[in-house]
């Protein structure tokens, strides 16, 4: 019984990846300007990679197989997902900034820039 | 010529050299569809290499591991120390001492608190493949490229003063380095010392005893739950790789750092 809900509850979590790859890939595609697209590449990374990852290492668990394979799995999974977890907001973070300071990309339609306005300030 | 030119001109060149190394392979019979058989030397080592009391036994499952560090140790010896003399010569063309920079402004704390919390994680990494390179694919060259990118996050995030006040000094990874490589020379060297001693044949980069050579590293523990696999001098030229490239590669990116790579 609890096998059979942790190997169904894992394949969910591998189909919302994939889903949400798709919704990524799709945003990727279709939104206007550099920060759009990075919020899209992020939810590509985490939502189609970590969340997969974490269904991985749930599916693993409910399946017939030998239990030092399971728990190899299991680490290695959960460990991949908690890099990706921590690495990639990081780096899209300082993407966006790093853009944003060097005034390569401009974010054109934009109501309010509080970095703009931070570094008027202080010049 | 314009730029288009060249790209072009490198592009066909590449174009035909690759060409002609297929058409090569496929009529000296090495690649191709049809071909389904391992070439003799592959099957030598694929089939010699875990095999007790065979030519090439290395006491290691990991065949890969076991033609760089045993069938070609020397010439795994002469690769680190054209990598040693490289580095040498990059410190020689850069820098004198390094410079404490203080940390890059525009680093939010968000990447700052992230690379303090990857670097541990990276280097943990590091040392797994390494150690593990004689069980797993991997070994010392990789696992001291993997341990490299830890200083360089922890530059970009924080600065070289903070590699510096954490014990990254010039003076220290270069004595790691040589370190380094004279234990993979004296590893490799040693059996040859105890055969001389002792009066038996000995190779350089020996690692189990051979028809000809009765002398050999330890190749495994044996315990009561079980062996612990050492695949002789393998776990032993892995950790001192690891040692010699992981110094290396963080004194290359200190140096180029300290030229005046970053801001002044």
């Amino acid at each position: 019984m609890i096998d059979q809900i942790l190997f169904w509850f894992g394949v969910a979590l591998l189909f919302m990846g994939g889903v949400l790859d798709v919704i990524a890939s799709v945003g990727m595609n279709r939104f206007r300007n550099f920060y759009l697209r990075l919020h899209a590449a992020t939810i590509g990374s985490i939502g189609g990679g970590v969340y997969p990852l974490v269904g991985v290492a749930i599916l693993v668990l409910g399946l017939d197989v030998p239990s030092t394979f399971k728990y190899y799995i299991t680490g290695s999974a959960l460990i991949s997902a908690l890099i990706v977890v921590l690495t990639s907001p990081a780096g899209s973070h300082i993407l966006a900034k790093a853009a944003h300071k060097s005034r390569e990309v401009l974010p054109k339609p934009a109501i309010v820039d509080r970095l703009k306005e931070k570094e008027v300030n202080e010049e | 010529m314009k730029s288009s030119t060249h790209a072009a001109i490198s592009v066909t060149v590449a174009l035909i050299f690759a060409l002609t190394v297929a058409i090569a392979l496929i009529k000296l019979g090495f690649a191709g569809p049809w071909v389904t058989q391992n070439i003799n030397l592959a099957n030598m080592f694929l089939t010699g290499v875990p095999v007790p009391h065979s030519c090439c036994f290395s006491a290691s499952p990991e065949v890969v591991t076991s033609v760089i560090w045993d069938e070609r140790g020397i010439d795994t010896f002469y690769e680190t120390s054209v990598l040693f003399l490289a580095i040498i010569g990059t410190l020689y063309v850069l820098a004198g001492t390094f410079k404490a920079r203080p940390t890059p402004e525009g680093m939010t704390l968000i990447v700052r608190v992230i690379s303090k919390l990857v670097a541990p994680i990276i280097i943990v990494v590091s040392l797994s493949v390494a150690l593990h390179g004689h069980l797993t694919p991997g070994g010392g060259f990789q696992g001291g490229a993997i341990f490299a990118v830890a200083p360089v996050l922890l530059l970009a995030g924080w600065g070289s003063s903070k590699l510096l006040s954490l014990g990254f000094e010039r003076d220290t990874l270069l004595s790691l380095r040589v370190t380094g490589v004279l234990l993979i020379a004296l590893t490799g060297i040693g059996t040859l010392i105890i055969g001389l001693l002792k009066g038996v044949n000995a190779y350089v980069f020996l690692n189990q005893p051979k028809p000809q050579a009765p002398i050999g590293y330890l190749g495994w523990i044996s315990t009561p739950w079980g062996n612990i696999v050492l695949g002789g001098t393998l776990i032993l030229l892995n950790i001192f790789e690891f040692l010699a490239v992981a110094a290396g590669f963080t004194l290359a990116i200190l140096a180029v750092d300290s030229s005046g790579g970053g801001k002044e």
